[in-house]
């Protein structure tokens, strides 16, 4: 590599990481709660504990469950209905002001087998909203996730150019070396390196899958426009819906369509998940990766008759995909423990990267080269990468 | 005495972190039990090499250029 190019990589990596380390050092700092936002939520109070009860004990109609919520909120529209594998018991009970509001006013935790209300879950309030709101969006909603997606993006450039200038920098040093003897900055900055490259892949990985993520809504509203659009073409123009059918019916019909899967969660007609005459039934599979992805089973709300399912596409499956290895919640807890380490040590990474633009001195790249080599002797045999010329 | 090290010796001990960070990874998100397990061991892989670099770090390059002179009788 030339020291032109080497020269170029460098401002890459100086000026990308030093316009996205303050808004990745947010992200890294709310995000390390948010790992644990499930266990957190649970020591808070705010998970529901159904009480126990035989294992054969009958479930009640999901329309009973339906019909409560509404009793509780009657100006709002039920939006979704959704259930979690590891909590079999329960159904949650999502709310809207209206069908398709994009925020929900109540978070409704029932016991799927007596129909009791067993949560309220707080919304829009507590220290958990606070991390989750400034890591997604800032307080700014659409542009403010869209921004930290742009950053997002400056990070991956970040490691790409940090990659290519490791190489050269690493010619005179062991890997691992820390020279701990030298001055501080020189002990920061071979710190840096070496956590800056063994955390590489996974900071890759959880920096693009979090870019991804902040095309949450464009994907989805793409997918809206096009795919579901087609999928209830033939219902378009027909008059809207005079009262719902039965959720518990539309729910018995999905499942007989998808017999190798099981409910995720089912979005209300009019809502930005389905079409104004459907119920759309979001299938999962069992297998680790396919419970992740989802699989849209449209129902007619007045018939209950099933009218079409397919797949989602490429971009929505990867949008699915990105959010596990995004949040590490995939594996257990020694995941999320790992996840958690991987997040403070790549604070170090941000934080040393910052301290040495602040530590900075003003000296060319053919010096700082010179000066990671370990003995003055060897500078003169050393970089053939270095014209004389230029250092002249 | 010349220590430029070779493309190999900078870059074999990140390709390896990489790849165990990489089955990391995938392997809990493709199968459960004992790929979970051997997720947990894959990623702690990175972990444990920046914590020991953190603690417990290498001699410098150095130390260890001298006392590989003295045991070559360079």
């Amino acid at each position: 590599m030339s020291t032109t190019t080497l020269k170029a990589w460098y401002w890459v990596h100086k000026w990308t990481s030093l316009i996205c380390t303050v808004f990745l050092l947010m992200l890294c700092i709310t995000g390390l709660p948010l790992i644990f936002y499930h266990e957190i939520d649970h020591w808070l109070g705010n998970a529901a504990e159904p009480p126990d009860m035989p294992v054969d004990t009958p479930r009640i109609s999901v329309d009973r469950i339906v019909e409560a919520a509404r009793a509780q909120r009657p100006d709002d529209a039920v939006q979704f209905v959704s259930r979690e594998p590891d909590e079999p018991h329960v159904w949650f009970v999502v709310l809207g002001k209206t069908p398709d509001a994009q925020e929900a006013s109540a978070f409704y935790t029932y016991d799927a087998r007596t129909g009791e209300l067993l949560l309220d879950y707080p919304l829009d309030q507590g220290f958990m909203h606070f991390m989750f709101t400034l890591h997604v969006d800032l307080f700014a909603g659409l542009p403010g996730t869209l921004f930290l997606g742009f950053m997002g993006l400056l990070f991956v450039a970040s490691m790409v150019s940090g990659v290519v200038v490791y190489g050269p920098f690493m010619r005179k040093l062991p890997f691992g070396t820390v020279r701990r003897e030298r001055a501080a900055r020189t002990k920061w900055l071979d710190l840096h390196n070496l956590l800056g490259i063994t955390t590489l892949v996974w900071a890759s990985v959880v920096g693009i899958t979090g870019v991804v993520n902040t095309l949450a809504w464009p994907i989805l509203g793409y997918w809206q426009y096009t795919e579901l659009a087609d999928m209830t073409a033939s219902y378009r123009g027909k008059p809207p819906l005079i009262g719902v059918g039965s959720t518990q019916q539309a729910i018995t019909a999905a499942r007989a369509a998808e017999p190798g899967m099981d409910l995720s969660f089912i979005a209300f007609p009019g809502t930005l998940f389905s079409s104004p005459h459907h119920f759309t039934a979001y299938m999962t599979g069992t297998t680790p990766l396919t419970s992740k992805l989802l699989k849209p089973v449209l129902i007619d709300a007045q018939t209950s008759a099933i009218t079409a399912q397919r797949e989602l596409p490429w971009y929505v499956t990867a949008l699915l995909v990105s959010q596990p290895l995004h949040f590490g919640d995939y594996g257990g807890m020694p995941l999320k423990i790992l996840w958690a380490l991987l997040d403070v040590l790549t604070i170090i990474v941000l934080g040393s990267g910052l301290y040495l633009w602040l530590k900075r001195r003003n000296i060319s790249v053919e010096e700082w080269l010179h000066d990671v080599q370990p003995e003055a002797s060897d500078a003169v045999v050393s970089f053939p990468a270095v014209p004389q010329r230029e250092s002249a | 005495m010349n220590t430029t090290l070779t493309k190999t010796q900078i870059w074999s001990t990140p390709l390896a972190l990489g790849a165990a960070s990489a089955i990391g990874l995938l392997s809990a998100l493709l199968a459960d039990r004992l790929w979970d397990v051997l997720s947990w061991i894959a990623l702690a892989a990175p972990v444990v090499v920046s914590v020991r670099g953190l603690w417990w770090p290498q001699q410098s390059a150095t130390q260890k250029g001298t006392r590989l002179a003295r045991t070559h009788h360079l």
